[in-house]
């Protein structure tokens, strides 16, 4: 849920607010997953002081669980670095994708080329077993609290607890980003990213570097969706390339659109409606199934992708500007001469 | 103003989600009204009901509900009080899919045990949330080494691995008296390791193997048939003789009827003699006249655990066609008789409570004997170690075409016996 | 090298069914410039309606192609009425008609797996055989392999001449290199457009129907060969028929002949195809965005008439 927040926050600063079309999210969601699994995988066993070992194995498998079940400080450490480390990624591969994205002619060819990396990226990650251990991807990657139920404080060491932590952490790098967007648009920066987005020509003339500015976008994109990969990666602890397709990225397009183009808040919200709707379709089914014997759960459950799609067409002939419209600068420049000047 | 249009968008959603929720307390309301003393137990069938493999996770899914529907049956006609229940929810075919499904699954009608999902991808994405919430996870066709763990929720009384299954292939290839193989397989798990248990057995015994992996779910495979066909062509001129020449099909459905309609047009594909999994027993293959007429000519023989034999089995087929107008696809007599070993779990132990039925199930499978044909015997990880396998080959009958068996091969004494070649 | 002359062939072949299923979207391109990611569903469409109509008249091609073009036709129109017409006419931004094209091809996909899962066919084969005709170099060349290749560039080379000489096919040129001025000179776009929608959808019907004896018909049909069409339409510059036909030997070429090479020589397995035309994709839009084909516009053809003359 949070990591969906994460998500489309990170698309609608770069497109909503840069006009960069990012149709290669899971690249960079993917990739944070990644590299969080491989280093985690290696790391752990590092800080464990066990002789390093193929990370694909079962016996490694085992071992990485036990260290994360009983080795808090290995386990923190290896989260954090991979943390770190797959955000720094991010960015890199954000800066690399924004080298095309000053070059190509067409709008629509940044797109095209980002979708194609993504599948570059699957098909290498799928096939080659040295990388990603191929098609079962990298398992075993264990809750980062998941320590706590060897510990002997109560209520903490139940089976519940650690779960909730670490969705509290998730909703806490949630808000974080939030937090880091909202300032970002509201800024200078944010306007010029308007500009930009709006009339590149005309901001070039005014001075302002167009391309750093685009790369600068591209880069901060990019390594949320690292981050949010980071995160994901904890939670179901395992790295898969089957979870990074552009099924997916078009899933987050349409909880950007749902919510509001170039709105933060909207961007929550279109992520809420969305894993509601999943979710809701996923529990109607199997309450239909329940009262209605013979019924074919098939149906509803493609109802889902029928009804993303369709609720996207709707949106955007109807209304192109989502749910909540382009939220307006919170710190115009007039308030700063309204109230005497005062400093930001 | 930037507050009533905020307002705006959450009436809109509220009104979507209202919708939504409407939709859903309406089917609720027509609860069909039941006595009081009733207990039902709700048994979870997680597939892939879209996406490439949909077929296999249709057949699987309706082959759960099919054991339900006879438990029932019986269950009411002995005046019991207890009814099952099945839950089915599509996971796409993703790691993430099946651990979301298996939450709400979990969530609205806190199932304790589930039949799937298909590939060991899906269970090692929703392993983590099984073990922690005590969900019983039956998957009937993750044949995966990469999921012997000792200790987790995840038992498999179904298919047996790929370790037996690889060893069944290579004794039978062994006892054609083949020399050279040339071995297409599907770039998964499960035949990326059959693939590598067979072709290391075969050439311990001096055979010469190439081995062609193929990219799952694409629409074409002529390059990948033109490539075994060029292998072929050059054993053969090497000065291999034609009969000591096979190629083997480590994949299935539509991806193997694809490779057989352009082998069919291959002068070298189709004067040697081909090798193949169980899942190339499949009816979609034997009804294509042109894919079976190839599949007799060049005398495909394959592997299957017997199923035959088994009364179970035969019943199991039957009450399928009959039901769903089709008849299963490969496998599905695995999900089938995970159902019922599940169910009657549940009976024994009277109670639906996961960890409880941790414990039964091992018990309840290991003096089971069901359509798959076999006895189970569940090792320390969990995992199906009984393996009987039939060696049979594709034939052309009055109407049609169909495998008939030509030996049998046992597992646990690796043994091949072959009546006819 | 023995492989050589049997793999040329084959690449040959592959080119023929690439350019089936990719033309109809030059055409899309060329004349409203909408990069349609809904048109592999088209070919989905047509590969059912194979399926469905083999099932009557088993390995009759010449009703199979017709009555896929029509079915296609028809949802590409259907398709153009209700998502694009609108969007156009609103002037929606390239992303959009993108994302607007993404959310119609999927819409049409799930439709279709519940038709599928409704009828049971989530996967079938037609009933249309496969013969070998004659053998060239151990590569045996098939009906269906002949009759691909002679539908495909009959069609790119009658599209090419539609283009050129009769009065649609140059009202068609006429709004690709400036629709304001088209509409001045008194042309009625929409019947156009329309006319562009049923020939770009039939012909990716018809490339469906022509690939369903060789592939099994599943919903996902289309989807899975989306990336491959764009790939024959970038190499061939997007809005060229010549181009397209470049673009197909190229796509041909790379995943059979090419990567034979690779295996052989390398030992790049064979799931590594998709990679070649990917990368180049990626090349191409880097480095020469104008692909290698000759771009059919108006302006360049009038320049050309004047100049000769």
């Amino acid at each position: 849920m949070g990591i969906y927040i994460i998500l489309t926050l990170s698309l609608n600063l770069e497109y909503g607010y840069g006009g960069q079309p990012n149709f290669g999210q899971a690249l960079f969601y993917g990739m944070g997953a990644f590299m969080t699994a491989i280093l985690t995988s290696n790391l752990l066993f590092v800080f464990a002081h066990y002789p390093s070992a193929n990370i694909c194995t079962i016996t490694s498998l085992v071992q990485r669980e036990s260290i994360a079940a009983s080795n808090p400080v290995a386990t923190l450490l290896a989260w954090v670095i991979s943390g770190l480390v797959s955000v720094l990624v991010g960015a890199l591969i954000g800066f690399a994708a924004s080298y095309p994205a000053l070059r190509v002619r067409e709008e629509w060819y940044l797109a095209m080329v980002l979708l194609v990396a993504a599948q570059i990226f699957t098909i290498i990650f799928s096939y080659d077993a040295s990388l990603g251990c191929g098609f079962d991807g990298i398992a075993g990657i264990s809750n980062p609290f998941a320590w706590l139920t060897s510990t002997s404080i109560p209520i903490l060491n139940s089976s519940y607890a650690f779960p909730s932590i670490y969705a509290g952490v998730i909703a806490l790098f949630a808000y974080l980003c939030y937090t880091l967007t909202e300032r970002l648009t509201s800024s200078p920066f944010g306007r010029l990213l308007k500009a930009v987005r709006d009339d590149w020509l005309a901001a070039s003339t005014l001075g302002k570097n167009v391309n750093a500015i685009r790369a600068q976008v591209m880069v901060i994109g990019s390594a949320m969706a690292s981050l949010a990969g980071w995160l994901y990666v904890y939670y179901i602890g395992v790295a898969n390339t089957a979870d990074y397709t552009s099924s997916f990225t078009f899933s987050i397009w349409v909880m950007m659109i749902l919510g509001g183009y170039a709105n933060n808040r909207g961007a929550i919200i279109g992520a809420l409606v969305l894993t509601l709707i999943n979710e809701l379709t996923l529990v109607g089914s199997t309450l239909i199934q329940a009262y209605i014997p013979g019924f074919n759960p098939s149906v509803v459950n493609y109802s889902k992708y029928l009804l993303e799609s369709l609720l996207l067409l709707i949106l955007l002939i109807y209304r192109p500007k989502g749910l909540l419209k382009e939220s307006r600068i919170r710190t115009p420049a007039y308030t700063v001469f309204k109230d005497g000047g005062e400093e930001q | 103003m930037a507050f009533t249009k905020f307002a705006v968008g959450l009436l809109v959603i509220g009104l979507i989600v209202g919708g939504i929720a409407g939709f859903g307390a309406s089917f609720a309301l027509q609860r069909p009204t039941s006595t009081k003393a009733t207990t039902t137990y709700t048994i979870g069938v997680i597939m892939p009901l879209s996406g490439t493999l949909a077929s296999f996770g249709v057949s699987f899914a309706n082959s759960v509900k099919l054991a339900v529907n006879e438990m029932n049956a019986n269950l009411s006609a002995i005046g019991s009080p207890i009814r099952f229940n099945v839950v089915v929810a599509d996971d796409g075919g993703t790691p993430n899919g099946a651990l979301n499904a298996l939450q709400s699954m979990y969530q609205s009608n806190s199932v304790q045990i589930v039949i799937g999902p298909l590939t060991s991808a899906e269970v090692l994405g929703l392993r983590d949330y099984a073990d922690t919430n005590h969900i019983v996870i039956l998957p009937p066709a993750a044949t995966a080494t990469s999921l012997r763990i000792a200790g987790d929720y995840i038992l498999r009384p179904g298919q047996p691995g790929d370790q037996f299954e690889g060893s069944a292939l290579a004794q039978t290839i062994l006892g054609f008296g083949e020399k050279y193989v040339v071995y297409i397989y599907r770039g998964d798990t499960s035949e990326i390791g059959t693939y590598n248990i067979t072709s290391s057995i075969l050439k311990q015994h001096g055979v010469n193997v190439v081995g062609i992996e193929y990219t799952p779910a694409q629409s074409d495979y002529s390059n990948v048939v033109a490539s075994a066909s060029s292998d072929v062509a050059s054993y053969i001129s090497s000065g291999a003789p034609r009969s000591q020449i096979a190629v083997v099909l480590g994949g299935y459905g539509t991806e193997a009827a694809n490779m057989f309609t352009h082998a069919s047009s291959d002068q070298y594909l189709s004067s040697v003699r081909w090798f193949g999994i169980e899942a190339l027993n499949d009816n979609s293959l034997l009804t294509d006249s042109q894919v079976a007429s190839f599949m007799a000519k060049v005398n495909l023989t394959i592997t299957a655990p017997q199923t035959s034999i088994s009364p179970q089995g035969i019943n199991f087929a039957e009450a399928y066609a009959a039901a769903y107008g089709s008849p299963p696809e490969p496998y599905s007599n695995y999900a089938y008789d995970n159902a019922w070993i599940a169910m009657l779990s549940i009976l024994v132990a009277g109670t639906d409570n996961g960890q409880t039925l941790i414990k039964m199930v091992p018990l309840v499978a290991d003096h089971y004997f069901g359509a798959s044909g076999t006895g189970i015997y569940l090792d320390q990880y969990g995992d199906q170690t009984i393996a009987y396998y039939n060696v049979e080959k594709c034939v052309q009958l009055n109407q049609g075409y169909n495998f008939t068996v030509i030996g049998e091969y046992n597992g646990g004494t690796n043994q091949l016996t072959l009546n006819t070649k | 090298m023995g492989w050589l002359p049997g793999s040329i062939l084959r690449s040959i072949f592959e080119s023929g069914i690439f350019l089936m299923i990719s033309i109809g979207l030059t055409l899309t391109l060329s004349v409203i410039k909408l990069p349609n990611f809904a048109h592999a569903e088209f070919l989905t469409i047509g590969a059912y309606t194979s399926l469905v109509i083999s099932q009557v008249l088993p390995n009759n091609l010449v009703v199979i192609i017709l009555a896929s073009f029509l079915a296609a036709a028809i949802l590409a129109l259907a398709v153009h009425n209700t998502v694009f017409k609108p969007l156009i006419n609103r002037k929606s931004s390239a992303y959009i008609l993108v994302l607007a094209s993404f959310a119609a091809a999927q819409f049409i996909r799930y439709s279709v797996f519940v038709a599928g899962s409704l009828g049971g066919v989530l996967s079938a084969h037609p009933r249309i055989t496969v013969t070998p005709i004659v053998y060239i170099a151990g590569q045996a060349i098939t009906n269906i392999y002949l009759a691909t290749l002679i539908v495909a560039l009959s069609s790119t080379i009658l599209l090419s001449l539609f283009f050129k000489y009769t009065l649609i096919g140059k009202c068609m040129r006429a709004v690709s290199s400036n629709t304001t001025l088209a509409q001045l000179s008194g042309i009625k776009i929409e019947n156009i457009v329309s006319a562009m929608w049923i020939l770009a959808g039939g012909l990716g019907g018809v490339g469906g129907a022509l690939l369903s004896p060789y592939v099994t018909v599943t919903p996902a049909l289309g989807f899975n060969l989306l990336l491959e069409i764009f790939a024959v339409v970038i190499f061939g510059g997007l809005t060229s028929f010549v181009g397209t036909i470049i673009g197909s030997l190229i796509m041909g070429f790379a995943e059979n002949t090419f990567m034979d090479f690779l295996n052989i020589y390398f030992g790049v397995p064979y799931t590594y195809t998709q990679l070649i035309p990917f990368s180049l994709i990626i090349i191409v839009l880097l480095v020469k965005p104008t692909g290698f084909g000759v771009s059919y516009s108006a302006n360049k053809a009038l320049r050309r008439f004047l100049k000769e003359n």
